[in-house]
């Protein structure tokens, strides 16, 4: 969960910024997490973060120094201060184990390779190995029959069963059946 | 999700997670309890509690596996639980997976190829999952109770152990996982909605208890049976 990202948090709350540092370090694979007391900071940064966690009320006061190309997760401080919020809000008063689920819940949101599974069509070359994969045969003869490496067939087979949701061969098949990629008789 | 104790009312436990159900079930147990606790209702029955405890604790948490505790668990007691849910595969989900699933493809709006592939598809899965079924009930859980009960010792080491079990023992979630992205993503040959929806429920559910099954069989019996068998046999065995 965001791999190799640089996080800020903004809040003048030192406590704070500690702890959710902490959490963070421990949910996720980060690269580093950078405190910032104001916006103005955050703004005057040069470096480019996944994910802003900022305090709401800084967020109130300032929200015109704030980038929108930010990611931005609020920070609040009390449950009712959440009400109208439209972006996606962290509720800090709250035992360790509800931060930890809604953290969960959260980061999922920002996470590049979660968003990237959107696109889920087929590269002409993975529909390619499909229809041989669906044809019976095995990745040494599709290697052959495409003059590609047994290396790259592997990842091709491993991006069309992500991209699809099927693993198996018959599943596999069936797919490149009810779309047309081959026929029945093919099959047999 | 509720962490159950042997203080833990069933009732309780059982509305925190209504999967659990036919889990209890498994042990004997029908609904109608009252407000017995766990400890009371296993008493009752002569089962051992923390054995129960932990499987349903297990089954309801995905990161709740005390291994070192479960290693203590009577072998006999384990291939009892793990048998019965075979027969609740075999005798209660499976038929009425297979029902609903029947009901869905006459309710498709013509007998195409679509609908003949996903029941071709839906038949390999299900005896798939029949011949590991067979395999592990005529095999390997009379093998453990063999050597638990020290019975034809010399024989049973001959013809089978728990290696030949970890070698055969396959995955088979990869079919159920390709049946429920089928009918979720790809499948549009205007089924009955809500007759698409019961058969994925039911697929979910299957896969939830075989994912729990295997991990108990992989992590929890093969290594209880492995240590009665260097206990039995030598380290060679």
């Amino acid at each position: 969960m965001l791999k190799n990202q640089h996080i800020a948090i903004v809040t003048d709350n030192g406590v704070v910024a500690l702890g959710l540092e902490a959490l963070l370090y421990e949910y996720a694979t980060l690269t580093g997490v950078l405190h910032f007391t104001t916006a103005i900071e955050l703004r005057k940064s040069t470096q480019h973060f996944g994910l802003a966690f900022i305090d709401s009320n800084i967020y109130v006061a300032s929200a015109n120094q704030i980038s929108t190309k930010n990611k931005i997760l609020l920070l609040h401080q009390a449950p009712d201060e959440s009400g109208n919020s439209l972006l996606p809000s962290l509720y800090m008063h709250c035992p360790q184990e509800l931060l930890v689920k809604q953290l969960e819940a959260l980061l999922p949101i920002f996470d590049k390779a979660t968003q990237d599974n959107g696109k889920s069509d087929l590269s002409d070359r993975e529909r390619e190995v499909l229809v041989l994969v669906a044809k019976g045969m095995i990745n040494k003869e599709i290697a052959d029959q495409l003059s590609i490496s047994l290396h790259t067939v592997i990842t091709h087979r491993k991006n069309i069963t992500s991209k699809l949701g099927i693993k198996t061969i018959s599943g596999l098949t069936i797919y490149a059946i009810l779309n047309g990629l081959i026929t029945v008789d093919e099959v047999e | 999700m509720l962490l159950i104790t042997p203080d833990t009312k069933l009732a309780d436990a059982l509305n925190s997670n209504y999967l659990l159900i036919p889990v209890v079930n498994r042990f004997g147990i029908a609904l109608g309890f009252g407000d017995k606790s766990v400890e009371e209702i296993c008493r009752g029955r002569g089962i051992n509690v923390e054995f129960f405890t932990t499987i349903l604790n297990v089954f309801s948490h995905e990161n709740y596996f005390p291994q070192a505790r479960m290693l203590n668990f009577d072998a006999l007691a384990l291939v009892q639980y793990l048998e019965r849910t075979h027969e609740y595969y075999r005798s209660l989900l499976l038929p009425q997976l297979e029902r609903h699933f029947n009901l869905l493809m006459e309710s498709a709006s013509e007998k195409s190829k679509e609908v003949l592939l996903i029941e071709k598809f839906f038949n390999e899965y299900k005896n798939e999952l029949l011949l590991h079924l067979k395999r592990e009930d005529q095999a390997t859980f009379p093998y453990i109770k063999a050597i638990y009960h020290k019975q034809n010792l010399e024989d049973m080491a001959r013809r089978y152990s728990i290696k030949k079990f970890e070698a055969e023992h396959n995955n088979i979630d990869e079919k159920l996982y390709d049946l429920k992205n089928i009918l979720i993503k790809y499948a549009h040959n205007g089924y009955d909605e809500h007759l698409r929806n019961t058969v994925i429920f039911d697929l979910f559910r299957l896969e939830k208890d075989l994912t729990d099954h295997t991990h108990i069989e992989n992590n929890i019996l093969t290594p209880i049976v492995e240590k009665m068998e260097q206990a039995l046999f030598g380290s060679n065995a």
